[in-house]
Formats: structure tokens, sequence, C-alpha cells
């Protein structure tokens, strides 16, 4: 059997990309960073087992210190370059994150489902969907909208950078840490939790605006 | 740019590069479970006002007192401190009443306080030695106390359990002055995965724990839990030891009834094709392999029979657990499935309760999804030997066969260069799909030849017999036949039989036989074959390398270096937590994407400048 992380990412990135020519140019846009987190899923992923032979095979160690880091990095590199390169526009930045996030979620639990396909469940899905999928979304979207607040102050931007991405590894190392516990709820309703204050304080945001 | 700005400028990278060097250098420089923590002094202390005592000078003190059936003020209490020092490599118990002694294998150990370790129930069992030597062994990382009976079920914690001894070598009982109790203290080592069975044994006794503690004292680290004697008066447990080394793994387990072991002693019987020339009860041959049988005594049974255990690899893959369980096929199962379902659950837990110490290693093997085999144990009424030197005779066969490969390679030792190679690709397949014979004859009238002949048989039917006969009418000729036969069936009877009509003529046999499903057997016809309720479990293809890479049972977070249920759980990980490669081109296209962006985000961004300017 090929390696079935690969032949998800085909997948996936075939049939979105050949989606991308007919979408409108904001809409393309943030599937095109949606893809982008796809890729960085399948990168991080083999980071991942190499600092996981380095580190003598201790999962719970590994997946609680090295991979949050390393894939707050890596899925913060599109979003700095988009920042850096093109546009630092604060809602544009916040929209792509938070697509590298959900698209880096997508194929982790994709992958993570075929590999575990015997004990998977819908609770399961459900505790994936709500609690990994919304952390990455979250994490990456807090790099994105911070950068679109450092880029403006110059002497900020590399302090800040790495204030940003030390904020999102470790709220992603609490909920790993978390979700192997025997307080697994806590790691689910984290990100649900987060997730409905952001919610609400861009809704509040947006009503004083009007 | 004037020197202030540039001052706050270069302080700022050089924040940045702090506090980037400060997350960055600790993951750099990770602390293994391995050298996390280690015990690095011991010390006795009798009654609970001493033991607090030394829990304000920085002591750990153990919860459970070593002696049995005493008040707090008379308890003894083993202390231990963690790296704070050269690491402690072994313990034991002596009634030396110097301050040090020397070993039975010439290590030096020192005593950890004048306190005896059954101070409690009036002394005079020996007090705690202590070595930091190497070659005692790896850092000691936690301590177990093993209690008789009422205590909960911890006779032996892992891989890297060992139960502390005396000087001579002898297994410490703790309270060895009190006949009525039985406690013993364990050492545990860090690191150490042992993932085959190297030797089973067989232990009885009047009492469960009895045996489970005569097991302990004969060097075995598991037991099947459960009693394979059919006897209300004993209970008997299979017990065995583990190893790392594939080489010491044990392959295949076989029993044979009491009665063909006698009749074969009796008998004596000459099998010329197996490795052994004159076989007895203690050893035997079964297609050619040799057995070595596990106890003197039969096990008690509606037929009493005897366990064989072999270490051959030709007799199948390293067998990795043992457990009881009537299953009368071969079940292979992705192991993380099987494991979760049996190791880890509520129920299975008093079941399993020898196994699921091993978590690291179990959890490893979930991990990769290793495919493992249950094998059943069956019960051999007579023993199968290969009948050699004999003419061929007639046998009907009452087996089917869906795919039948004779091989015949035939090389001639004089005309090399007209090697005469024979190869019979026979595929039969009977319609009446019962009987099926296959017979691969090859005659060749040489003179001075060898000859080697293989025959490969492979069946997935019910019954298969499979017959190869090489005849050579031939002066001084050497015939060698291998018959491999795998099977995927429940019965499976191989006979290979060379036949020679010359003069000087020299006869070699071997029969090797795969089974990914039972041991080669005999039965009579109409009667079903009979198991044993032991099964045994073997990874298809092996154990995978990384599990040598394990670091055990514990984790360098745990609070305290003694084993406790509650690291279990903390280390569930139903959720999976992060996603992890199996190698691919990802990496490697990754880390170029990731440069041409850097790269084009410089040019792109001096370009900018440029323009600005």
């Amino acid at each position: 059997m090929d390696n079935l992380s690969y032949v998800i990412y085909v997948c996936l990135t075939v049939s979105i990309g050949l989606m991308l020519p007919l979408m409108e140019k904001k809409t393309r846009r943030v599937m095109v960073f949606m893809l982008l987190g796809v890729s960085a899923c399948l990168f991080v992923s083999e980071i991942n087992s190499i600092l996981l032979s380095g580190f003598g095979g201790d999962y719970y160690y590994v997946t609680t210190n090295i991979t949050p880091l390393t894939e707050e990095i890596v899925k913060a590199l599109p979003i700095l370059y988009y920042a850096v390169v093109i546009s630092d526009d604060r809602r544009a930045l916040t929209m792509n994150a938070f697509a590298v996030g959900v698209g880096f979620a997508v194929l982790e639990n994709l992958v993570l489902l075929v590999q575990n396909i015997d004990s998977v469940s819908v609770l399961w899905a459900l505790a994936r969907g709500f609690g990994s999928g919304l952390v990455h979304g979250i994490c990456t979207v807090a790099v994105g909208f911070g950068i679109s607040y450092i880029k403006k102050r110059r002497k900020l931007f590399y302090c800040g950078t790495f204030a940003l991405l030390a904020t999102a590894a470790s709220y992603h190392a609490v909920f790993n840490i978390l979700v192997q516990s025997k307080y697994q709820y806590l790691g689910i309703l984290l990100p649900v939790i987060t997730y409905i204050s952001i919610i609400l304080l861009a809704k509040n945001r947006l009503k004083k605006r009007s | 740019m004037n020197t202030k700005h540039l001052l706050r400028r270069i302080l700022s990278v050089l924040t940045a590069f702090f506090l980037a060097a400060a997350t960055v250098i600790p993951m750099a420089v990770p602390v293994y479970a391995q050298n996390s923590r280690f015990i690095s002094e011991v010390m006795l202390a009798a009654g609970e006002a001493a033991a607090e005592n030394l829990e304000k000078d920085g002591w750990s003190v153990m919860m459970t007192g070593l002696n049995r059936d005493v008040s707090a003020d008379r308890q003894v209490y083993l202390a231990y401190k963690t790296n704070t020092g050269d690491p402690i490599t072994n313990v034991m118990i002596s009634n030396d009443a110097g301050e040090s002694l020397i070993d039975h294998n010439g290590i030096s150990y020192d005593r950890a306080s004048e306190t005896d370790v059954d101070e409690g129930v009036g002394g005079g069992a020996g007090c705690l030695y202590y070595t930091r030597d190497k070659k005692a062994g790896t850092p000691l990382v936690g301590f177990d106390i093993l209690r008789s009976k009422e205590e909960p079920l911890y006779p032996i914690t892992n891989d890297g359990a060992e139960i502390v001894r005396t000087e001579k070598g002898a297994p410490a009982d703790l309270e060895r002055t009190n006949e009525k109790s039985v406690i013993y203290l364990a050492e545990i080592r860090d690191g150490i995965v042992r993932p085959y069975i190297s030797e089973i044994g067989i232990v009885s006794d009047t009492d469960k724990w009895n045996a489970v503690y005569t097991a302990c004292e004969r060097g075995y680290h598991y037991y099947v839990d459960g009693d394979i004697d059919g006897s209300d008066d004993t209970y008997t447990l299979l017990v065995y030891k583990r190893t790392a080394d594939v080489n010491q793994a044990v392959t295949n387990i076989t029993a044979v009834s009491a009665d063909a072991v006698k009749e074969m002693e009796e008998r004596q019987i000459l099998d010329e094709a197996a490795f052994s020339n004159n076989l007895t009860g203690d050893t035997i041959g079964i297609s050619g392999i040799e057995y070595v049988r596990v106890s003197k005594n039969p096990i008690q049974a509606q037929k009493p029979y005897y366990l064989y255990q072999t270490k051959n690899t030709s007799a199948g893959n390293p067998v990795s657990m043992l457990y009881k369980e009537q299953l009368e096929e071969a079940q292979n199962f992705i192991f993380g499935t099987w494991a979760q379902e049996y190791f880890f659950s509520e129920d299975a837990a008093t079941n399993a309760a020898a196994f699921s110490a091993n978590e690291d290693l179990y959890a490893q093997l979930c991990e990769d999804l290793t495919v493992c085999t249950k094998l059943p144990v069956q019960v051999l009424d007579s023993i199968p030997s290969v009948k050699t030197a004999e003419p061929v005779t007639e046998e009907t066969t009452t087996q089917k066969a869906e795919e039948t490969i004779v091989e015949a390679p035939t090389d001639s030792v004089e005309e090399m260069d007209s090697i005469e190679e024979t190869d019979a690709v026979e595929e039969t397949e009977e319609a009446s799909g019962e009987e099926t014979e296959t017979e691969a004859v090859a005659e060749e009238i040489t003179e001075e030849t060898t000859e080697e002949t293989t025959v490969e048989t492979e069946t997935t039917t019910e019954e298969t017999k499979t017959e190869a006969a090489a005849e050579e009418i031939t002066e001084e000729t050497t015939e060698e036949t291998t018959v491999e036969t795998e099977t995927t069936t429940e019965e499976t009877e191989t006979e290979a039989a060379a036949e020679e009509i010359t003069e000087e003529t020299t006869e070699e046999t071997t029969v090797e036989t795969e089974t990914t499903t039972e041991a080669t057997t005999q039965t009579p016809a109409g009667e079903e074959p009979a198991y044993i309720n032991i099964l045994m479990l073997t990874p298809r293809d092996g154990l995978p390398q990384s599990v040598a890479q394990i670091t055990g049972l514990r984790d360098h977070l745990s609070e305290t270096p003694i084993t406790e249920s509650d690291a279990r759980s903390e280390r569930n990980n139903e959720l999976y937590a992060s996603v992890f490669g199996k190698g691919g081109p990802a990496l490697v296209i990754g880390s170029i994407v990731i440069a041409a962006g850097v790269v084009s985000a410089i040019v792109i961004r001096k370009k900018k400048l440029k323009g600005a300017k």
C-alpha cells in the first residue's frame, strides 16, 4: 500500500486545485491558502516523524513539547510570506490564516482517520473536528492577526513574530497535553470556548463600527 | 539612522534571539526518560515519625511499608532521593553486619542504613545495601513492593523490573522470619524492553500466589493468568521469560499428549531426519524441528500433555506473547485494534495484568499497526516423524491442494555444464475436492551424482498431503530432499519419501514446515484435533525496529519513580495529538519551496525598497 498521507494529499489538492480557476479572486486566495495548509501538514508530518525518532520515540514528549512548535512555525510561513511580500491587510491575513489552519487540520484528521480506521467513531470525528480543527485554525489566526499589527510597527516585527509563534505553540501544546490526559473533554472544550469568544468579540467590534 | 534608533533595533533583535534560544535549546537537549530521573540515594526509616523527618529533609518516602500487619509507628519505609548524585545501579538485602560487602559477582555494596528491612516484625532479615557500580546494571528509577494475597496484583511490573536479591543471588524475602508472609522488593530499571519470549516454564502449587512467587524466584518475569491445569487441588501457571534478542526467541510451542510421549520413550524412535539422532521425551523432532520439553511432569487435563518449545526459526516467527483463550484456528489481526480491546480495557485488565505493564511496547505495536497472528497450541496425539531409509509405500491421501509447487533443481557434480534442473509446477485441484495426491518423481541415472530436490507445497485447504519421492538408480549418489510446506489450514500432513534402489547411496531428507496456523500433526481420521487454551501471539513480519528505541514503561514526567497506574491514563492518546509521516518526498519538496519562498521574499522586498527610494 502506498503512503496514504500522500494519496489523500493528492486527492485533496488535485480536486480543489482544478476548481481554483473558476473561483473569484478572494475565494481563490482563501482556497490557495487552504491548500498551503494541507501542504504544510504533509511537510510537517515528515519533520515530526524525524523528530520523533530523534527524541527516542517518546511520543508523549514529542507531541507535547516539539510538534506544537514545528506545526505552528510551518503554518505561519505562508502567512508571514503574504504579510511581508504581498499585503498586511488585517482582514485578508486573518482569513488566509484561518484557511491555512483549517487546511492543515483537514489533512491531519484524514490521515489520522485512515491510520486508525478500526477505532474511529462519530464521536471521535466530532472531537477531532471541534478540537483539533479549531485549534489549528485559532492558532494560525492568532499569528495572522498579530502579524497584521506588528507588520505596521517594524520595531516589533522580530520579537513580535516570535511572541506570536510562542503563544500559538503554547496554546497548541496545552491542547495536546489535555487531549492525552484523562481530562480529554477539557482539551476539546478549550478551542470551542476560544472560538466562541473570538466570534462574539468580532461581532461586537463589527456592531461598534457600524 | 541615529545611534538611539540603532541600539533599539539591536536590542530588539537580541531579545528575540534570546527568547528563541531559551525555547529551542532545552528542546535540542532533551531530557530522556532513561536519564531524567534516577535514584541516587536510598534509606530505610523505621516508624512513621522517622519517615516524616526524612520527608522534611527532602527524601521521598514510599507510601507502602515494607512490613505487613504492623502499625505505622513500627512500619519500615523505603525512602529515596533522585538525581542528587551518581545513580544507584542495584540494591540487595543482606544480613551481613558490615558497612559494605561484596556480592557473588564481585561488586561492592554499601549499607544504606542500619535498619533491618523487617524491623517492624522483629528484624533479622537483613539491611538494605546499594551500589553505584555500572557493572551492576543501568540506573534504578523505581521500586515496587510485591506482597502476596490481599495486595493488588503487581507481581511483576515490566521488562525492567527485577526482584531484589541477597548477596548470594536468591530472591530476598523481606519478612524471611515470618513464615506466613512473603514480601519482595522489586527494583525497576528504565529503558528495558524485551519483546520476545525466550523461555517458558510451568509452575504448580496449591495456591495461585505461591505459584506466582515461585515463578518470580525462578527468574520468570511473566505468567499467563489462569490455571492451565485441570485438577482442582493444584494451580498450574504457564510462566515465561522475555528477551530482546530475537535469536533467543521461542518460535513455536506445541503440546504432546503424555501417552504419545510415553510411547515414544519406550520405542526410542530413531529419527535420522531430525537434528537429534536419539530422541527421548525431553527432546522430540516434529517435521525435522527439534522441540524441547518444558516440564518434567505432564499438565493434567482430560488428556494429560507435555508442553514443548522450539527456537528454530523454521518453526515460525518469534512468539511475543502468550495468553489463555480457546481458539481453534489462526487469526490474523491488526495489533492496534486487538490490543486496545484486550489489554487495556477495564474488563481485560485482570486477565492480562502481566502484559499490560508493557504498555509502551504495545503502544508502539498499535501505532505501527503490526499485523499479528494468534496461533492456537494444538495437542499432538502422536509424534509425527519423517520416515527415511524405507521404501516408498503407497499411502492413500485425503487431502486437497489448491496450489502445489514442486521444484526439483538438480546439480550434477561431474557434468556442471549440463546441470540437470527439473522444475515441475503442478497445480492440482480435483473436482471432488477431497483427495489430492501430488507426487513429484525425479529420476536420474547418472554416475557420481549429487541431487538436491526441493519440494515446496503451499496449501490453503483443509487437508493436504504431498508426497515427493525422488528415486535414483545410480551408483554413489547423494540425494537431499527438502520439503517445505506452508499451510494456512487446520490440518496438514507432509511426507517426503526418498527411495533409492542403488548401491552405496546416501540419502538426506530434511523436512521443514512453516505454518501460519498450527503445528504439523497427524490426527486420526474422523477425530477433531485437540487444542489447549493457550494462544501464541506472533508478529507476522517481526517486530518493528523502532521497538528497540522505546524507553520503557515510565516517562520522565512522573512525579515519583514508583510505578503508578495513573501514569498510564496520562498517556492515553485516543485523539492522537499530531500526525507523523512515514517518509516521502514532502520533506525535500517542502524544504525547497520554503527556501524558494525566502529567497523570493528577500528579492521582492529589495525591489520594493528600491522602488520606494
